[in-house]
């Protein structure tokens, strides 16, 4: 097991090598220059120049290139161009309120969408099949923003049950942190909720069919038991792979979602940082989002292990 | 019923220069924010430009750019999967930097790759495409190499059939389907990428109605204007179901194998 | 027990402030960066040893005496008692020194100061500028609102080079600024400075009394306007500091909030021609422009209420200012798009393509784009825009390429009347060919009127100077004004004396 693991990490090494790469260059080559940010937009080319020199983004390609990577060898990130602070204490700020929105999601999906997709695969064929079906197509049409608009105006203007933005962290207390991340959650859910709940029904209807469902039926066992328990642990693979996917989808997600509802999360500081060419932010950021898709990845394989006993590693 | 409604949607689009009571792109400061009315169905926007014309305007390039995506993304996609799949030649290589590409989410990918190459239609197009094409690669690669074991691929092999023609004969048939549905759900997730970017700020040049980029408009103004977004959010919406329908339903004929899956 | 918590709360409550501000702060150093967020955070963490009064007159701030040789050319100044940097170290004429040096290395009022002078110490609290020849602003240079403005600061700090930016935001203002509670892109706090020893006058704009109320301030980056207002309206936030436009008329209907002109010359729209290439290296081509803006149209299309705006305003520095002036405004108050087509004929112009600049994610100037484009257009020239973010912007405006290889014939923008109210700080009216801003306005004659205002000690000649200048600049027009418009913040009613300062501050602000 454990050397399973290792062997996946170091499979991540070449991975992570092309993301930091392809970020580098696409970097390198964009236009725009954070020299002229800072200096502004009265600034001659003088000045800028002046800056930019200063920076050591007058650099050649390979120079650059080399003096990130051995600084990230080093241990160092390096800092945002712009604020000073060291990239890894800006992640630092952002990854609470991202990881936390995240989890509620996921959490908001699961409780929703199995039983929506159980409920689905049982009554495959009737209205109630359709009907699941239906909402959970029309969950990925919608967009985000458009949902979070339609609950800031009824539930937080209209209504005033909750706070329209903001992000409280837990360490202020679980109620309102409550309070300011159901908004978000409800509206980034929408998708995931979609793609858990086609999954599961699909996966129950695999399972549905096996011999030993009717055995347990043939034996008398309650409908609720058999679904529920037999059935949907043979069909938990395909599941938690999706939800595995779904969060690495989910993380895209929260930049439209983090900008509605003001939340200083991930999203938010890699769409700033992107617009305003802060490179060191930008590329620590990516590297940061590959690392937790290969994480999450091994997770799902290791959680096929838990699932089915036949899987060893 | 996905069908009917993706007709009706594609009909009404194509026919917008008939069909559009006014010019799109007209600006009159003094109509700005008018709410629906007689004359204007839908309204006016921030600019005083007629929302019915520029929804109707703007789902062709909504459309274009969902259609264009899709197909290139298939496109590619096939034909990295063959390469790596079927002919072997760097596959190693190529899925590693598939990986790479995938590891990154989409959205921020588009969002790096729109400062790259900011200012057309083209240049979303491409946005949009390349995080797309590793998700078509993995899928055709595994197609290609479930196919290329299957007996009649070897016997066809075995009698010296030449590789183009085993390509053409017994590979592409029969990878066809699954990609055809895939590439209904790159379309459908495609023009909601599109929505985002223009709601970033960063997407569709702004000369060109797209509904992304109305909705975009709209932000600063919902609230007092609340039709301005609603309208193209609407139809944003019955198109992506209406594609997303027509995916499954294609998924149900040509793939009852897969009808199972996702 | 259930009462003493309700009064520790409600004490809380009533020491924080939170305003949503209209960008995040990136950058904490308000001399190397012109952006507004970081002039703002200028104002509240460091102090200035001049400020002007409500009627531009510079009054002493850290300065507690001071006086001038009879001939104009020696300054002495001493530092008030009992200023401190909020590590407590005293300030000396040393911090002052070397503060004003770095600033004078960035700012073209500052660097007109020194190029004729040089300061040096007399005692820990005293200095004085020795000048070559007199200068008529030197009060006025030392008490300069807005874009570089001279902040005292550490002489540790002031040290760093002028194009390096500064990552220590200690001064000796009002507030504290809260390095380890900052998050970039999103939240700033500051604390009140409980050294800060206030002066004494009433408050008249920049100068004055400025207390600290408020226990704590906080900044917060609403990215979404209608988001933003409904927060204000439920009391989330205390202060709306860039509500849009299109927003005022249900600020000002919603219960609880009211608007305030913190800002009462506001911000003007401009477009900027290229003046290195055809059609617009003609000034006939650039008349035209101005024939073609309907400032009206503008400012309609920014959603600005009749009582936020001006039908139309011509005073380059601003309407509403000590310089206004109406001079040579006359042939482009009614916008004639025939007239502008005959110029543009005169000038040459025959279809060629026109490349317009816009950046669509600052929504200000997206629509400055918009409408320029459609009027361009409806004035027959063949526009082709190039949209791109602002970072792209910011960039590829100092392309000083032919348009047709990736430069640039026009690009529409703005500012506050804080930046552009004089002659040497509207940085878009230098015309000093290569060394102008972009756009690379090229004429002597403006350059003279610029320099003699600068030197001119009587302020009755400084006005007819002015319009001499405001005279040639209808002649060879550096840029086309737009229009000028006020956007007042939006604050709750339990928030008091929010005061006309320019620049939004938050010192004299109760919170009841």
């Amino acid at each position: 097991m454990l050397r399973y693991i290792l062997k996946r990490l170091f499979a991540a090494v070449p991975v992570m090598a092309v993301v930091a790469l392809a970020v580098f260059s696409m970097m390198y080559a964009a236009p725009g220059n954070p020299a002229a940010i800072i200096a502004g937009d009265t600034a001659s080319a003088a000045e800028v120049a002046a800056i930019t020199a200063k920076l050591g983004l007058d650099r050649p390609f390979l120079e650059r290139l080399w003096v990130w990577v051995f600084q990230m060898l080093m241990g160092d990130f390096g800092s945002s161009i712009f604020s000073g602070l060291p990239v890894t204490t800006m992640i630092g700020q952002a990854i609470e309120p991202t990881i936390a929105l995240t989890i509620s999601t996921t959490l908001l999906a699961i409780v929703v969408a199995i039983p929506m997709g159980v409920i689905a695969a049982w009554r495959v064929g009737t209205w109630i099949d359709r009907y699941i079906m239906l909402m959970s197509v029309a969950g990925f049409s919608v967009p985000v923003f458009l949902v979070s608009y339609i609950l800031v105006f009824t539930i937080s203007n209209e209504l005033q049950w909750l706070p329209v933005q903001g992000y409280k962290p837990i360490a202020d207390g679980f109620i309102p942190f409550l309070r300011h991340i159901t908004l978000p959650t409800i509206s980034l859910g929408f998708v995931y909720i979609a793609l858990i709940a086609r999954m599961t029904r699909a996966a129950m209807l695999d399972v549905l069919s096996e011999d030993y469902i009717r055995t347990a039926r043939a034996k008398g066992l309650a409908e609720g038991p058999v679904l529920f328990i037999h059935a949907l642990k043979n069909a938990a693979i395909p599941i938690a792979t999706v939800i595995g996917i779904g969060i690495a989808f989910l993380i895209g997600g929260v930049v439209v979602t983090e900008s509605v509802f003001a939340i200083p999360g991930l999203g938010r500081l890699t769409v700033d940082s992107v617009l305003r060419r802060d490179y060191p932010v930008i590329q620590a950021m990516v590297l940061f989002f590959a690392g937790i898709y290969v994480i999450i990845n091994l997770l799902i394989d290791l959680s096929y292990a838990l699932f089915d006993p036949r899987v060893r590693y | 019923m996905g069908g009917v409604l993706l007709a009706i949607i594609v009909v009404l689009i194509v026919l917008a220069p008939w069909i559009a009571p006014f010019d799109p792109m007209e600006i009159d400061p003094i109509m700005r924010l008018r709410p629906p009315s007689t004359e204007n169905l839908f309204g006016t926007d921030a600019l005083g430009r007629d929302i019915l014309s520029r929804v109707l305007w703007g789902g062709r390039v909504s459309l274009f750019v969902g259609f264009t995506v899709a197909v290139a993304a298939t496109g590619i996609g096939l034909s990295i999967g063959l390469l790596a799949g079927y002919l072997r030649r760097g596959d190693e290589v190529i899925m590693r930097v598939m990986d790479g590409l995938m590891a990154v989410p989409g959205i921020l990918l588009a969002i790096v790759l729109m400062t790259l190459t900011r200012g057309s239609i083209t240049a979303v197009v491409i946005a949009i495409t390349v995080p797309e094409v590793p998700r078509v690669v993995r899928l055709a690669r595994s197609l290609v190499l479930s196919v290329r074991n299957q007996t009649y691929v070897e016997a066809a092999v075995a009698m010296g059939t030449s590789e183009p023609r085993i390509l053409v004969r017994h590979i592409l048939p029969n990878v066809a389907a699954p990609l055809i549905v895939q590439a209904t759900f790159v379309m459908a997730s495609a023009i909601m990428i599109e929505a985002y970017l223009g709601f970033l700020g960063i997407g569709t040049p702004p000369e060109i109605p797209s509904w992304g980029n109305m909705m975009a408009e709209a932000r600063s103004t919902i609230s007092i204007g609340l039709w301005a977004m609603l309208f193209p959010g609407i139809m944003l919406a019955l198109t992506v179901l209406a594609i997303n329908l027509c995916g499954d339903r294609l998924r149900d004929i040509l793939d009852p194998r897969l009808a199972r899956r996702i | 027990m259930m009462t003493s918590t309700l009064t520790v709360d409600a004490f809380a409550q009533a020491t924080t402030l939170k305003a949503a501000v209209h960008s995040p702060l990136r950058i904490i150093d308000p001399v190397s960066n012109v952006a507004r967020i970081t002039q703002m955070h200028g104002y509240m963490v460091y102090d200035t040893l001049f400020s002007l009064d409500a009627n531009g007159v510079p009054k002493p701030q850290m300065v507690g005496e001071y006086s001038s040789s009879a001939d104009g050319k020696v300054w002495t100044f001493k530092l008030r008692d009992g200023l401190a940097f909020h590590d407590g170290a005293p300030v000396t004429s040393e911090d002052a020194i070397v503060s004003i040096e770095r600033w004078s290395k960035k700012d073209p009022m500052g660097g007109a100061l020194l190029a004729g002078g040089s300061f040096s110490k007399v005692d820990d609290k005293t200095f004085k500028l020795e000048l070559s020849k007199p200068f008529g602003l030197v009060l006025e240079a030392l008490g300069k609102p807005g874009t570089y403005a001279p902040f005292i600061m550490p002489a540790r700090i002031a040290k760093t080079p002028h194009d390096q930016l500064i990552q220590d935001a200690t001064g000796s203002g009002p507030y504290i600024f809260k390095r380890d509670e900052w998050v970039p892109g999103s939240k700033t706090v500051y604390v009140k400075n409980p050294k800060w020893v206030s002066r004494s006058e009433p408050t008249s704009f920049l100068s004055g009394k400025k207390e600290a109320n408020i226990e704590r301030v906080e900044w917060v980056s609403l990215p979404d306007a209608n988001v933003a207002m409904s927060a204000l309206q439920a009391g989330e936030i205390d202060y709306y500091e860039y509500p849009p436009m299109d927003l005022l008329t249900s600020l000002e209907k919603s219960k609880d909030v009211k608007l305030v002109k913190v800002d009462p010359v506001g911000a003007q729209g401009w477009i900027r021609p290229n003046h290195l290439y055809p059609p617009f290296n003609n000034e006939k081509a650039r008349q035209a422009l101005l024939l073609i803006v309907n400032q009206e149209d503008y400012m309609r299309a920014l959603g600005a209420p009749t009582a936020y705006y001006h039908p139309y305003c011509g005073a380059v520095f601003f309407c509403g200012t000590p310089l206004a002036s109406e001079v040579g405004t006359a042939p482009y108050k009614k916008a004639d798009l025939n007239k502008a087509k005959a110029l543009l004929k005169e000038a040459g112009y025959n279809g060629e393509k026109v490349v317009v600049y816009h950046p669509t994610d600052v929504p200000d100037m997206d629509m400055g784009a918009k409408v320029t484009v459609s009027l361009m257009r409806k004035a027959g020239i063949n526009v082709e825009t190039i949209p791109m973010d602002w970072g792209t912007f910011l960039g590829k405006r100092l392309n000083k390429a032919p348009p047709a290889e990736g430069g640039w014939n026009v690009y529409a923008s703005l500012d506050f009347g804080n930046n552009m109210m004089t002659p040497t700080t509207n940085l878009s009216l230098i015309t000093a060919c290569d060394k102008a801003t972009a756009g690379w306005p090229c004429d002597e004659e403006m350059e003279k009127l610029r320099a003699a205002w600068l030197a001119e000690p009587d302020a009755a000649k400084r006005m007819q100077i002015v319009n001499q200048i405001q005279e040639r600049f209808y002649k060879i027009v550096p840029y086309i004004p737009t229009g000028q418009f006020v956007r007042p913040v939006a604050v709750r009613t339990n928030i008091s004396d929010v005061n006309a300062t320019f620049i939004p501050v938050f010192w004299n602000l109760k919170k009841n």
